[in-house]
């Protein structure tokens, strides 16, 4: 915590170092964005579009999730088909979900569906890649205490292969979390009409480098609350396996 | 004695490399049958033969269930408990697995714990225990089931000197409470004459029983003897 606490202290005094020097309005001043930052409170412009921001990613990522998580496993399961499918998969899994912006608008129009389904994309592929690889790739040794003592395939999914599994799933629901945060912003720098990516976008046609400045830092800061927080999580659910962060 | 398990001709090959030939032995009930060799040799696929998780080229295996029980449980090397589940989950699982109505589940499992001295663990977290306790714990994994003939793959052989003795005990305290029948592997001769009342010597490639020896009649050291001799051929 001390240790935090002394990098950001730093961090805020080269910024203002550089800032002074640099002495530039599109280079704004913490103090500056500080100002700024009060202002956005005040009018409450700020919790508006944050708000607008989180409801996009609750909704992509809640469907990714599931999906991701449902054929993840059937995936990991289903032997040579799964690995068929991963194979299909593999092709899209590459493409950054900014690049699906425009045919997203094209398929769902301007507005929440299209921003919704950007963040499917940008979560969906690691959750479903993670989870696939835990279920096909399941210890043998728990797999082979399981068929000796002859469990049932059902209690030997929902005893061995599920919590065997739980460590990957919970690390690839974690990473699908952090890219679902970066994708909203990417949708809504076009195609939406709040949000915080659009109103970084709103803030730059009328030159209020300040307030562009404030937007990106909650981004940032919601970012890191989000991965901290699902770090816990995993550290909770599944403690036999601590967080590789 | 009755006879629970016969192992009648039975071979076995890994796709074109044969593993086993010939091998035929019975077990009777609340003996303890040693199978020893030398690592590698093939000791461990006939458990799995006996315990159903590999199927014999050739032969023929049958096995009596135990008419409240099952018909083998296997304890290997390694006590492979499952580290998502306390002790006692674990435990619940081999019950689970063996279809034990519920309510029995804790009165199969107190009393064995209790004879290994580990009651107070039964919460505990797998990573808590030390490689003996989880052996143990993986010891009573098995009996809870109640099987006919119990499975042990070198379960000793992670252990230091110390805690091997402390398990072999253990074993010895539970083979006595439960009166189930031991068929158990091992590369090493003195746990083989300690624990064994008959000692099968695999050799050969493919291994094949080289010797037979009833220890309850044998002069140790003549059977020590007679077993080295097997081993250096």
């Amino acid at each position: 915590m001390v240790r935090r606490i002394v990098a950001l202290s730093v961090a805020l005094a080269v910024w203002h170092i550089a800032a002074v020097i640099a002495d530039s309005v599109i280079f704004p001043a913490p103090l500056a964005c500080l100002a700024a930052a009060q202002d956005a409170v005040a009018d409450g412009s700020l919790q508006k579009n944050t708000m607008a921001s989180l409801t996009r990613v609750g909704v992509g990522y809640a469907v990714a999730a599931t999906l991701g998580v449902f054929l993840g496993a059937l995936s990991g399961i289903l032997g040579v088909l799964g690995l068929g499918f991963r194979d299909v998969l593999e092709l899209l899994r590459p493409i950054p979900p900014i690049a699906w912006v425009p045919i997203a608008i094209l398929w769902f129009g301007l507005g929440d569906k299209s921003a919704w389904f950007v963040v499917f994309l940008g979560a969906f592929f690691p959750i479903f890649v993670q989870v696939a690889h835990a279920f096909a790739n399941c210890p043998e040794e728990h797999l082979e205490v399981a068929r000796a003592y002859e469990s049932s395939p059902f209690d030997t999914f929902v005893w061995v292969r599920l919590p065997a599994a739980a460590p990957d799933i919970a690390q690839g629901l974690r990473v699908g979390l952090g890219l679902a945060w970066t994708s909203v912003i990417a949708a809504e720098l076009v195609g939406v009409k709040n949000g915080l990516g659009d109103r970084i976008q709103q803030l730059r046609y009328v030159s209020d480098y300040e307030g562009m400045l404030v937007c990106m830092i909650v981004i940032g800061l919601l970012g890191w609350l989000m991965t901290t927080l699902a770090n816990l999580v995993q550290q909770r659910v599944v403690p036999w396996q601590k967080s590789s962060v | 004695m009755a006879e629970i398990i016969r192992v009648d001709g039975v071979s076995f090959a890994y796709g074109d490399k044969r593993v086993l030939e010939n091998i035929s032995f019975c077990v009777t009930a609340g003996e303890a049958v040693v199978l020893l060799g030398p690592s590698g040799i093939g000791k461990s696929t006939i458990l799995k033969l006996m315990s159903g998780l590999l199927n014999p080229t050739s032969g023929e295996l049958d096995v009596r269930q135990a008419s409240s029980g099952v018909g083998t449980r296997m304890v290997f090397q390694q006590p492979r408990l499952f580290p998502w589940m306390t002790v006692r989950k674990n435990l619940y699982f081999a019950l689970r697995a063996a279809k034990v109505p519920k309510p029995e589940w804790d009165q199969r499992i107190d009393p064995l714990m209790q004879q290994v001295g580990l009651m107070s663990e039964l919460d505990a977290r797998i990573s808590s225990l030390s490689i003996g306790m989880a052996q143990r714990v993986a010891l009573v994994r098995s009996l809870v089931c109640q099987p006919s003939v119990l499975l042990l793959d070198e379960p000793f052989s992670a252990l230091d000197p110390k805690r091997r003795r402390q398990l072999q005990q253990d074993l010895s305290k539970l083979v006595s409470f439960t009166k189930v029948a031991v068929v158990m592997v091992t590369h090493d001769i003195q746990e083989a004459l300690d624990i064994g009342d008959e000692v099968l010597v695999l050799n050969g490639s493919p291994a094949s029983i080289v010797c037979q020896i009833r220890i309850t009649d044998a002069d140790m050291k003549k059977a020590r003897e007679q077993i080295e001799n097997h081993l250096l051929l």
